[in-house]
């Protein structure tokens, strides 16, 4: 029981890494809000799992409006903001010669606008009382790149560095800002890497070229990597990448 | 319980950070192999402390013969190591100009090779088991870069690039390799800084530097991280990596506000 009484706001709170991450804060006792980007009805599941704790809102995070929304609404019903687990984003290709701007637009708002305006919303509350942990879902993407999907290594990168900048920012508040860089994890997003002929190539060479003997990681264990950065015990982390790729992208 | 059943060789064993891994490790389950570089009582003395059958023994890291011949014992004692955490180091000041030789060879023959050589001398027993998990204890310092330390700083890159070539050769044999990088951590290494009224200019220097306020880490936080790498239960997906727990330290430009 880590988390007894700490209240978690999780963006992308309705599906894969992010559900886990809101199951794990709530059987470790923390209330949880369920963040879903289209609808309070598609968090229903995830709130149930989490129990009586619990409530779910909607939120866009490209629209800064929304954000203000959700923070003073997850304030007014929980009184307060301990942990913020940014795990909003979108998962497809950007092929050069076949990406248009709004596919770009699209995948930089959501998950690099998107995850500095909840820190920039959050934030305040934090510091006004005292302490408090977020953690930005980056991904191995961020570190090296990716043929295939250029804009979303793009802004992941710029999740990671932007963690740091946060971390410098806010360590002097007491607040623990750090990233947790999944590598290939079994989720809805990308549930067509792994099934769709299209995407056999994809599959395959994420199967060569990862270290590990299994291709794709559980997301129950990259919300055990969550919660550990945002525990106690890793309260010297400040700017940290916890990297838990399966070996992806320490090198060939 | 995470490490149940599970031994550690743990180097750099007698103090600092190393110490404070083996006390975890062991109340986590783990029978520890308590390793110093010359001072065996000191090593026994943490063994007995910790229980779990663990024992103390001393090796200089930088001889391949001495270190190939404590692994031996070690797997003659145990059976079997899961789990090798190299922390020996020795951290000084090698200011460019002023640095002898010997001080530069030193600090390359214990942090870089002496890595290596109890690394090159586990291995062949965990890729026989199909399994295993090593710790190099890097630094900050091998990230970003501080003033006087050249040789020290390279030493810990040059971990960091280990770590990762080794995680490219080892992962598919069933064997993590990762590193943590501890920023400024209170331990016996560094306690001149944080008492001599002579080098209160560096502790200044790393206190304008910290940007959580809390300048030197504890050991137990380093050791925290040390466990959630090698738990089974929690390190599963990392292989390659290098986790940084060092405050912001090398987070990035800081300025107090």
């Amino acid at each position: 029981m880590r988390f007894k009484d700490k209240v978690a706001l999780v963006t992308g709170g309705s599906s894969g890494i992010g559900a886990e991450v809101c199951a794990r804060f709530a059987e470790e006792g923390a209330q949880v809000a369920v963040v879903s980007g289209s609808s309070v009805d598609r968090a229903a599941a995830v709130v149930e799992r989490c129990g009586s704790g619990a409530r779910g809102f909607a939120c866009d995070v490209a629209d800064t409006a929304q954000i203000e929304k959700l923070v003073s609404d997850v304030v007014a019903a929980f009184g307060r903001i301990d942990v913020l687990v940014n795990a909003a984003g979108v998962f497809y290709p950007t092929r050069t010669g076949e990406t248009d701007e709004e596919m770009y637009d699209r995948m930089a708002d959501i998950n690099l606008k998107g995850c500095f305006f909840m820190c920039n919303a959050v934030a305040p509350h934090m510091i006004a009382a005292g302490s408090g942990k977020i953690v930005n879902l980056g991904s191995g993407a961020g570190v090296a790149g990716r043929s295939n999907y250029i804009v979303y290594s793009a802004v992941k990168a710029g999740v990671i560095n932007m963690t740091r900048s946060f971390a410098a920012a806010l360590a002097p508040h007491n607040i623990n800002v750090n990233c947790l860089a999944p590598g290939n994890t079994a989720t809805p997003m990308n549930e067509n890497v792994r099934t769709e002929a299209e995407y056999a190539e994809i599959y395959e060479t994420i199967k060569q070229k990862t270290l590990s003997p299994r291709p794709f990681a559980d997301a129950y264990e990259m919300a055990g990597g969550v919660l550990f950065l945002c525990s106690q015990d890793a309260s010297a982390a400040h700017g940290a990448l916890l990297l838990m790729d399966e070996g992806l992208s320490a090198g060939y | 319980m995470q490490l149940r059943n599970k031994v550690a060789l743990i180097t750099g064993g007698s103090q600092g950070i190393g110490e404070e891994i083996a006390r975890l490790f062991a109340s986590e389950g783990a029978t520890c192999a308590v390793v110093a570089s010359s001072n065996v009582r000191k090593a026994n003395k943490v063994a007995k402390d910790i229980k779990r059958k663990s024992k103390g023994y001393a090796a200089d890291v930088t001889k391949s013969a001495e270190v190939n011949k404590l692994v031996q014992k070690v797997v003659k004692d145990f059976k079997k190591i899961d789990i090798l955490v190299n922390a020996a180091g020795v951290f000084y000041p090698t200011p460019a100009g002023e640095t002898k030789t010997t001080d530069m060879n030193r600090m390359v023959d214990i942090n870089l090779k002496g890595n290596w050589n109890v690394t090159n001398a586990v291995v062949p027993y965990m890729k026989a088991r199909k399994r295993g998990n090593i710790i190099n204890l890097a630094s900050v310092a091998g990230v970003t870069a501080i003033p006087a330390y050249p040789v020290y700083c390279a030493t810990k890159a040059g971990i960091i690039m280990m770590t990762r070539a080794l995680a490219v050769e080892l992962s598919r044999s069933g064997i993590h390799v990762n590193s943590i990088s501890p920023g400024n951590t209170a331990t016996p290494m560094n306690e001149d800084i944080r008492t001599d009224p002579e080098l209160k200019p560096v502790l200044d220097f790393m206190e304008m530097l910290t940007p959580s306020g809390r300048t030197y880490s504890e050991a137990a936080d380093i050791a925290n991280a040390a466990l959630f790498l090698a738990s089974p239960k929690t390190g599963k997906a990392i292989y390659g990596a290098n986790f940084i727990i060092d405050e912001g330290f090398a987070a990035g430009l800081f300025v107090a506000s």
